[in-house]
């Protein structure tokens, strides 16, 4: 199997769409799910999946290298921005909780069983919302990581913030997550 | 951290799943593919482009010495030539050289070069 600097290179260099083809389809998954984290509606994520790699298309010449996961993440993070900037919505790390969070709270089973906790499956829609109900930058930092592969160093420096507060940021989204989904540490 | 995200593992897996639900599909690699074929016809392009201004530009700097020559050629010829029809003209001073003279009147047009040796007799 084609290591993904391999692909993207082979695109860049040769113009093989059929390496393209591959790199999108296998970065399908956690970039979509990336950015219906980000972005409020399925239609906008949609958009912003398809502009990413038109970015990518575009900067695909200048790749010098270095994970292509950490590029394709920083790039799609970019795009929900810009998106969210030019729809009038204000982005910033410091934000207090995100849209939804009131929503959010109701969200979910309060209080599961036990048996519930041990066979912990969440609708697809109460966690998005949930994780739309975060904080600006403990979202940002909990996607890339959960979705992006991020290393937190990675992220850190993408999003311009010390290492400490990446850390800091994940811990909050993380435990801002299970008051909010419910369910207790993952020891049972 | 790695204490962090071992302790909530099975929290976490449920939320990845949870968020990766439903996406995957890439309906839209149609025009993700028009896009990318597109900027390599752009590319193709571009570079063709800068392959044929760098050809003219090779071109132009070999021609343009030659054509400046053959002018000077010319204006040199025409000189002989009157040289050679005027009467009692004699080429050739102990000064100067007739070779010497064609060189100070190559930049001239002819007419004035006459003149200028005329003037000289």
């Amino acid at each position: 199997m084609a290591e993904d600097s391999e692909l993207l290179s082979a695109y860049a260099r040769r113009g093989d769409i059929a390496s393209l083809e591959v790199l999108v389809r296998r970065h399908a998954v956690w970039m979509q799910a990336l950015l219906r984290g980000m972005l409020p509606e399925a239609a906008d994520a949609e958009d912003a999946f398809q502009q990413t790699w038109e970015r990518v298309i575009r900067s695909a010449a200048s790749y010098r290298g270095g994970s292509v996961r950490a590029y394709l993440a920083a790039t799609a993070r970019s795009v929900a921005i810009d998106r969210l900037r030019r729809a009038g919505r204000t982005v910033s790390l410091d934000a207090e909780d995100g849209e939804g969070a009131a929503a959010a709270e109701t969200a979910a089973d309060p209080s599961p069983s036990p048996r519930e906790r041990a066979e912990r499956h969440f609708a697809s829609e109460d966690v998005r919302r949930a994780v739309r109900a975060l904080a600006e930058g403990p979202r940002q930092v909990f996607l890339m990581r959960l979705e992006g592969g991020l290393k937190f160093r990675e992220i850190a420096a993408e999003l311009g913030i010390p290492l400490g507060t990446a850390l800091t940021w994940m811990d909050a989204a993380v435990k801002r997550l299970r008051e909010i989904l419910g369910g207790e540490n993952g020891k049972t | 951290m790695e204490r962090l995200e071992e302790e909530n593992g099975a929290f976490l897996s449920a939320v990845k799943s949870a968020l990766e639900e439903g996406v995957g599909d890439v309906s839209c690699w149609g025009e993700i593919r028009r896009a990318a074929a597109w900027r390599l016809r752009f590319r193709l392009l571009r570079a063709g482009v800068t392959l044929l201004a760098a050809s003219l530009m090779v071109i132009c700097s070999f021609m343009v010495p030659h054509m400046r020559a053959a002018a000077q050629e010319r204006n040199v010829a025409r000189v002989i030539g009157l040289l050679r029809a005027a009467e009692g003209v004699e080429v050739g001073t102990e000064e100067e050289s007739v070779a010497e003279m064609l060189l100070a009147w190559q930049d001239m047009p002819y007419e004035n070069a006459l003149a200028s040796f005329a003037s000289a007799e």
